[in-house]
């Protein structure tokens, strides 16, 4: 289905290109059809899944049984789900995400979980957990670790204990409130967001360009590079730390990274959460008649086919990252190198075709 | 206090509008030349470059302690008050200071610099470094920097209060502007406001256009831009050169409309470095090491403002601004930050916070 799509995009890309006569970078440009494809296609709908997978999640939770190990396999099935649904919610870190009451990205996902933090709590069984020292020790990388950190016999024990239930179902209160407070925001700040019309650092296309950016930045680096030893930091080279890698004890990594580069294609796409193909960056490139720096020719076709060259690299791993950086680091060598190209095509062309300013630097390099 | 405030900009508008007028650049109220740097023929504030160049020895000697030195604290104090110690930097080479931090400090907050430096002293043998990439800090058990309130304080309850509340008050002003004094070249008001200007830590041609060279205050100004203020051209030419000029010219009308502006606009600089660094922590919050660094950074500048003679906010307003940060910078939410900041802008009527 998603292969139809892309090629579905190719070829109403070429249509265009040939029906629609040429365009260059400064032609006015709208970009209001595609805030409303991404505001009501993508975004509300991803946000209303990610909220029903930690639903289901609650459900799974209450419903755990330490006797029973069916319980605890559809609990650890539900987790991953809601931490696959997090991966497509990521990038929308502006406007309502971006509140201070709410602000997702570090809340649900800082990772890697610090562990000791974690049994800290559960044995205190008094915890805040606004607290920044407790970044790292609720949300998803939480469960993360105490759902998959031993094998399901010593698990079941584990769990036997009502305060890690307890924990977990605190830490997933903590979510919801946050996604709930975000959702209901969506509601008012939809027509905000899709009726923006300049490129200031507040506007829509910044704001969604910029963050968009970040995420890629932050799969390519702290979910792939760090962990692989390939980052630097101030320019000093970073030693290979597995631990670091997103869904660390589910061993989930790569699950995760296809997850996250699929929400950022579809939005590249404008691919809608139904599966229909609506106004994408794609197809603004497309009317722009982008041309690319890094590789010769159509920047929206480049980006594309790039997009298409990641997760195929991503694809190929029958192991988890950790696995595959210790026994096969050529090839996640070149992976990197797949993550790499795509940032120019990014950073360069299509920043300066959309005509914004980067305003988020990340000052770490890899 | 705002009330003031639009009418000190009032007063320096109406200054630019007459400067206008003048020629060849600008003139004073009754046509004298107002220069464009503060380099004045008989200018003298050696002893605060002196206290300057003590304080980055001091600063020097105390960050030892974030790479694992232990900082004695008989030492630090030694140099604190000048009593006992040999300076080292090159600034002395030429022979060593006779002025000291201390006594200059507002008198409350002497012995809060000497508690400070103990806990420091304590820390740097039993506590425990944080670290963030290449940056290492040391910070107490509740995640406050000793070595930032130590600094960025003596900034403020020494250098901000000598220069906007003592040489600039009456005591300090309404004195011999006739006679030399005995053996110099400069009358003692004219010395007074040089002294005032010195403790600015900026070289003579400092301008918005050229922010380069400056140390303490005069490095900090630089924050102001960012926010869009033009405190440091509307410092240096209204208020410092101004009033120097004025002084030299016997106009002490004019000379009183330039402590107005230096006070307000000066007060501007704690209040940028402040926002600065309350943004950097919003940005750096699941960072102990930086969010702590910056908010220790920011509580020490915010503290400043109490010693400005003309402050455009309250002793007790400054204290709820930081109280909002909480005893425990561990424990910090962005929303607690965001109020610091906001009430912070507020009280100055910035409305683009975000942007120091």
């Amino acid at each position: 289905m998603k292969r139809f799509l892309r090629l579905a995009g190719v070829v109403l890309g070429l249509l265009c290109l040939s029906s629609c006569g040429p365009n260059g970078p400064g032609d006015n440009v709208e970009y209001s059809d595609l805030f409303e494809n991404v505001a009501d296609n993508i975004i509300v709908p991803r946000y209303a899944q990610f909220q029903s997978d930690l639903s289901a999640l609650e459900v799974g939770l209450n419903a755990f049984d330490a006797s029973d190990v069916q319980t605890l396999i559809s609990l650890q099935e539900q987790f991953k789900a809601t931490y696959l649904s997090w991966q497509s919610v990521s990038v929308f870190e502006f406007g309502p995400a971006a509140q201070y009451s709410a602000l997702l990205r570090i809340n649900c996902n800082s990772f890697p979980a610090n562990v000791s933090k974690i049994e800290e709590n559960i044995e205190a069984g008094e915890y805040n957990l606004d607290f920044p020292s407790n970044y790292q020790a609720k949300g998803l990388p939480a469960f993360d670790y105490i759902l998959f950190h031993v094998g399901q016999n010593e698990l079941l024990n584990e769990l036997s204990n009502a305060s890690r239930i307890a924990y977990m179902q605190d830490c997933l209160a903590d979510m919801q409130n946050r996604v709930d407070e975000v959702i209901n925001a969506w509601d008012t700040y939809r027509n905000t967001f899709v009726g923006s019309e300049d490129n200031d650092q507040n506007s829509s296309l910044s704001l969604l360009f910029n963050q968009y950016l970040y995420d890629y930045e932050k799969l390519k680096r702290d979910k792939f590079s760090l962990p692989a030893g390939f980052a630097t930091q101030y320019g000093i080279p970073l030693d290979v730390d597995t631990s670091l890698v997103e869904g660390h004890f589910s061993k989930m990594s790569f699950q995760l990274i296809d997850a996250n580069l699929a929400a950022l294609e579809n939005i590249y796409l404008g691919v809608g959460e139904d599966g229909t193909d609506g106004v994408g960056i794609f197809e603004k490139l497309k009317e722009y008649n982008a041309q690319s720096t890094v590789v010769d020719g159509d920047l929206a076709v480049a980006i594309q086919e790039q997009f298409a060259v990641c997760r195929e690299a991503v694809d190929q791993y029958t192991n988890d990252l950790p696995f595959e950086i210790v026994n096969n680091i050529s090839q996640v060598q070149e992976t990197s190198n797949a993550f790499q190209k795509m940032v120019p095509m990014m950073k360069n062309d299509m920043r300066s075709y959309l005509s914004v300013t980067v305003t988020l630097t990340d000052a770490d390099g890899d | 206090m705002k009330v003031l405030k639009q009418t000190v900009r009032l007063i320096a508008l109406s200054m630019l509008a007459l400067f206008a007028s003048c020629e060849p650049t600008s003139c004073g109220g009754d046509g004298y030349d107002v220069p464009t740097s503060y380099n004045f023929e008989n200018a003298s504030y050696g002893g605060q470059v002196d206290r300057l160049n003590m304080l980055a020895e001091l600063e020097m000697y105390l960050k030892t302690a974030n790479s694992g030195g232990v900082v004695d604290a008989v030492v630090a104090k030694a140099m604190y008050a000048n009593e006992g110690y040999t300076w080292t930097s090159d600034a002395f080479v030429d022979g060593q200071p006779t002025k000291d931090l201390k006594s200059k400090t507002f008198d409350s907050q002497q012995a809060v610099v000497e508690d400070l430096i103990d806990r420091l002293a304590d820390l740097s043998v039993h506590g425990t470094l944080t670290t963030s990439g290449e940056k290492t800090y040391l910070f107490d058990e509740n995640g406050f920097e000793p070595i930032q309130l130590i600094v960025k304080g003596i900034m403020g309850s020494c250098f901000y209060f000598q220069a906007t509340s003592v040489y600039t008050s009456p005591s300090k002003m309404e004195v011999e502007n006739d006679e030399f004094v005995e053996g110099k070249d400069y009358t003692k008001m004219q010395h007074h406001w040089d002294e005032a200007f010195g403790y600015l830590g900026a070289p003579v041609e400092f301008s918005g256009a050229s922010t380069g060279g400056g140390v303490y205050w005069g490095k900090y100004a630089k924050k102001t831009i960012n926010g869009g203020l033009e405190t440091i051209d509307a410092l240096m030419q209204n208020g410092f050169i101004l009033g120097r000029a004025a002084i030299d010219n016997k106009d002490d009308e004019t000379r009183d409309e330039a402590i107005g502006i230096i006070r307000a606009e000066w007060e501007m600089i704690p209040v940028a470095a402040a926002l600065h660094y309350l943004n950097g922590a919003i940005d750096d919050i699941a960072d102990d090491a930086l969010r702590n660094h910056e908010l220790s950074e920011a509580i020490a500048f915010i503290s400043a403002l109490k010693y400005n003679a003309e402050a455009s906010i309250s002793a007790t307003q400054v204290d709820a601004i930081i109280a909002s940060l909480g005893t425990n910078l561990y424990q910090v939410s962005p929303e607690m930050i965001n109020e610091a900041r906001t009430s912070l802008a507020d009280a100055f009527g910035i409305t683009n916070a975000a942007d120091f």
